[in-house]
């Protein structure tokens, strides 16, 4: 039932390990972060957002937007960035690897 | 409204935990240090010799005695399928976080020395197999010596000081 609700409800939830975006999402912490929030728009700079790690696609990260990088990809970034690793080593992401912008943390 | 959803979402998450999501860092200030792995492979030899050292089960044994046999080599084994692992975990870390490519030129023979890393690192969980532990942790010194050169730093092998004996690759 439970994974059935998750696939109807446009969220995911996520715990967060690693320090790469202190002091605002601390590890542990939660996000919620929505899968229709580029349906339609577009990432912007600042959006926090859930995306594939371009070189282990199984593993997820959590990083801000920076810029866009020409049409259809951005560039990324830790807030805190001596302890990120992010578009500075793997480039651009393009749209595909970004699962969710975070909308709500608890 | 916003404690509500706060609660209940915490209550969905007990119920199905949520997806790890990583800030991690991979560290590109630099910090990989192959002395984790060497101490692992340590810890699994120590583990052969102390399972050697229990011997056989005796016959005639009391409850008791059988118990603390049983124990003793169950702890073994744990600790050697643990460290084994760990063995492995660091040294993949170093390997495809650290090294990049310029790295192989200098040194061809990385990929072949991770590949007996983390084959020998699966035997020795297999089985028991003192050989193939000695192997083990010879290999992890030689990838220790070869991390060590690649960032220009000389090695030297030293006595390990530790119950397991033999030597340590470390920074001359």
């Amino acid at each position: 039932m439970l994974r059935r609700l998750r696939a109807l409800l446009p969220f995911d939830r996520y715990v967060v390990e690693g320090e790469s975006m202190l002091p605002e999402v601390a590890p542990a912490e939660r996000v919620l972060a929505s899968r229709l929030a580029y349906w339609l728009g577009r990432p912007r700079p600042g959006d926090l957002i859930v995306l594939r790690d371009p070189r282990e696609p199984q593993r997820l990260l959590l990083k801000r937007v920076e810029k866009a990088e020409g049409a259809g990809s951005w560039s990324v970034v830790g807030d805190n960035t001596d302890a990120s690793t992010d578009s500075r080593t793997f480039g651009p992401v393009s749209k595909d690897l970004i699962l969710g912008k975070v909308v709500f943390r608890y | 409204m916003k404690s509500l959803l706060r609660a209940s979402l915490r209550l969905l998450d007990r119920m199905s935990p949520p997806e790890t999501v990583s800030a991690h860092c991979d560290i590109p200030c630099g910090i990989y240090d192959p002395a984790l792995a060497q101490t692992a492979a340590q810890t699994v030899v120590r583990m052969h010799q102390l399972i050697a050292d229990l011997g056989a089960p005796k016959e005639g044994w009391s409850e008791a005695e059988a118990a603390a046999y049983g124990n003793s080599m169950i702890r073994y084994v744990a600790v050697k399928e643990h460290h084994a692992e760990l063995c492995k975990h660091e040294v993949r870390i170093i390997w495809a976080d650290y090294f990049k490519p310029e790295h192989l030129d200098a040194n061809p023979d990385l990929h072949t020395n991770v590949w007996n890393i983390l084959k020998l690192g699966s035997k020795v969980r297999q089985t028991v197999d003192a050989k193939a532990a000695d192997d083990l942790l010879a290999e992890v010194q030689k990838f220790a010596e070869a991390f060590w050169k690649s960032k220009g730093v000389d090695t030297k092998r030293v006595p390990s000081n530790q119950a397991v004996g033999g030597e340590s690759v470390v920074p001359a």
